[in-house]
């Protein structure tokens, strides 16, 4: 199942591309004119984005360094995300996420992270490609178990954009959830995951 | 404007703080970390209920009582097979491995009338058939309607294979005339005929709950009567032909106002090991004869609090956990407690400590913290060492001896 839907992922990117190499041949100009920034965003515009993917667990690192498999499965993962932009290049944002995902137990595991998110983004007309970092809160819940923990989350996308208003693609997004535990410092972790979603945004 | 912010800022620390508060004292990812796969499929139903599981020795097998009979080959790849009942929709009522068979008492699904007391050769394949063990000492004739003949237990103790019967009588004339007569037979070997004798002259009209052999003498518990005797020792020491109340000195199980509400003033189940006979009881105390006296317990019952009450722990079964040097005992609710086997004790709910010990999702599996633990097996034979768990609704669960610590896996 994971590598079909890997398999689908690359396939929408390798479609993005294609679609967008006729774009470039039908307006390629016959000379080139001079190169002038190429803008989409100014101050104020905003985005909305949805986003729905696979949620991979990574491993656990101790603070002394040691690795560990998380014994987490492969899972779904979703957010929600309001962003406003500044310049052409520079948007911030806030983000609502959502994992699921279950132990080798089946025992449930819920996340839910609330980032604040600021991102540069490269154009590349019709493609856009936003380098990112979001930090923030993320509540943990594993069956009745509940956590608050601090979360990154580093990442990049690439964007097609199919009109001034509607764009889609594929975000890559790494998760750093460190877990400090202060009444057992060797309890405390750090939950690296990755998240590739498919995303759809909307800007007005 | 700014009111509103002010709104928003306050919403946000309120949730905050709500999340804050809910927050467990337990590290999720560390826990997760130590996540071990409880999960060992052997063929049995997760949600089977267990009573009993026997094993007949070395290059024997394990059989268990799960309403059906299945049986197993040791070792860590062996599935259960389900061993054809002797007759269709025949249940199990009881079992036990006794003088090289497996006897075990089956019972009709449908209405619940006995089907008969059946052994087997523990070698034979599951669809072998069954060898009935008929006795003129108890009635078996099921077309009587007014008398209902069933046996609550089969336990081998001492020498002695011992079934615990129950004749139902009713009248047709007289409505009001409903009773049921308790009696114990043993037996010294089968032979499948006529092979059981009493140990009540007369009937008792409480239920037989248990019997032991602590080395010399045999024991038996009752549910207690209208006077409130339960616990009966043999007449003749070694001889299980008589017994007689034990009388003065017995555990208590009198109704005591400071215990929670709900008590119920029941013993469960005898054990002997390390040179004591243990009783459990379902008023959350446990007692143990030391070859001269009873103990006595110590104050309040052991207990677990669940939404700020108070609820009376109800033991069952106990086992021997050689390797940790304890004595488990199970419970209707809470899982399994454990205490020293090298203690003076146990003679109050300090010396006692709910099992698995570590916190919950650190990662024992929860089946076996608030569960229904109705009996062990310790098997040494085995390398690592097993212990068995059997559940009510929650499958067999299967202890292997890490070195430090039994780690639990569902078969």
């Amino acid at each position: 199942m994971p590598k079909k839907l890997i398999i689908v992922l690359l396939a929408a990117l390798l479609f993005f591309y294609l679609s967008a190499g006729p774009v470039f041949t039908q307006e390629a100009p016959e000379e080139a004119p001079p190169e002038e920034p190429f803008i989409v965003y100014s101050l104020g515009q905003q985005t909305l984005s949805i986003s729905a993917g696979l949620f991979i667990p990574l491993f656990f690192q101790s603070f002394d360094w040691e690795y560990a498999k998380t014994n987490l499965k492969l899972g779904a993962v979703g957010s929600l995300q309001w962003g406003i932009h500044l310049s052409n290049n520079w948007m911030t944002g806030l983000e609502v996420g959502g994992v699921l995902s279950k132990d080798i137990n089946d025992a449930s595991f819920f996340m839910l992270p609330i980032t604040a998110k600021a991102a540069y983004i490269i154009h590349f007309f019709p493609f856009e490609f936003p380098i990112f970092v979001g930090t923030g809160l993320n509540i943990v819940k594993l069956e009745d178990v509940l956590n608050l923990t601090w979360i990154i989350k580093p990442g990049f996308s690439s964007i097609w954009k199919y009109n001034i208003n509607w764009g889609f693609g594929l975000n890559v997004v790494y998760w750093w959830v460190p877990q400090f535990w202060s009444d057992d410092r060797d309890k405390g972790r750090m939950g690296n995951f990755l998240e590739l979603t498919l995303t759809a945004q909307y800007n007005f | 404007m700014k009111s509103y912010r002010y709104l928003h800022g306050i919403l946000i620390l309120s949730l905050l703080c709500i999340v804050l508060v809910a927050c467990d004292n337990t590290a999720i990812f560390y826990t997760l970390e130590k996540a071990y796969k409880t999960s060992d499929d052997r063929g049995l139903d997760d949600t089977a209920s267990v009573l009993k599981i026997v094993y007949t020795g070395a290059g024997g097998k394990y059989f268990i009582n799960a309403q059906s009979v299945y049986q197993r080959d040791p070792g860590t790849t062996a599935n259960w097979q389900l061993v054809t009942p002797p007759a269709s929709g025949a249940l199990c009522g009881g079992l036990e491995y006794f003088d090289g068979d497996i006897v075990a008492w089956f019972y009709n699904s449908s209405d619940r009338k006995p089907v008969g007391l059946y052994s087997r050769d523990p070698s034979s394949a599951p669809g072998d058939p069954w060898t009935e063990i008929t006795d003129d000492s108890w009635p078996t004739d099921n077309d009587w309607p007014d008398l209902r003949f069933s046996i609550h237990f089969v336990k081998a103790a001492g020498t002695e294979l011992f079934v615990s019967t129950a004749v139902y009588h009713a009248d047709e004339s007289d409505p009001d005339y409903k009773e049921t007569f308790y009696n114990l037979y043993y037996a010294s070997s089968i032979t499948g005929i006529d092979d059981f004798y009493p140990c009540f002259g007369t009937d008792l009209d409480s239920t037989i709950l248990d019997v032991e052999w602590d080395g010399s003498d045999y024991w038996l518990i009752t549910n207690p009567d209208a006077s409130g005797v339960y616990l009966y020792q043999n007449t003749v020491s070694g001889d299980p032909s008589d017994f007689s109340d034990f009388g003065a000195g017995s555990p208590d199980f009198s109704y005591n106002s400071d215990d929670p509400q709900g008590t119920l003033y029941t013993p469960h189940s005898l054990y002997f090991a390390s040179g004591r006979l243990y009783l459990s009881g379902w008023h959350g105390r446990i007692y143990f004869h030391d070859g001269l006296n009873w103990s006595t317990w110590d104050g309040d019952p052991e207990t677990v609090t669940v939404n700020k009450r108070d609820y009376t722990v109800q033991f069952r079964g106990f086992v021997e956990s050689v390797p940790s040097g304890q004595i488990f005992v199970g419970s209707s609710t809470y899982g399994y407690y454990s205490f020293s086997d090298s203690l003076p004790g146990p003679v109050s709910a300090a010396d006692l400590t709910r099992q698995p010990a570590q916190s919950l999702y650190e990662y024992p599996p929860i089946e076996l913290v608030n569960g229904a633990i109705t009996s062990f097996l310790l098997n040494t034979d085995e390398d690592p060492d097993v212990l068995f768990a059997c559940t009510a609704g929650a499958g067999l669960w299967r202890g292997d001896w890490d070195t430090t610590k039994w780690v639990w896996v569902q078969e």
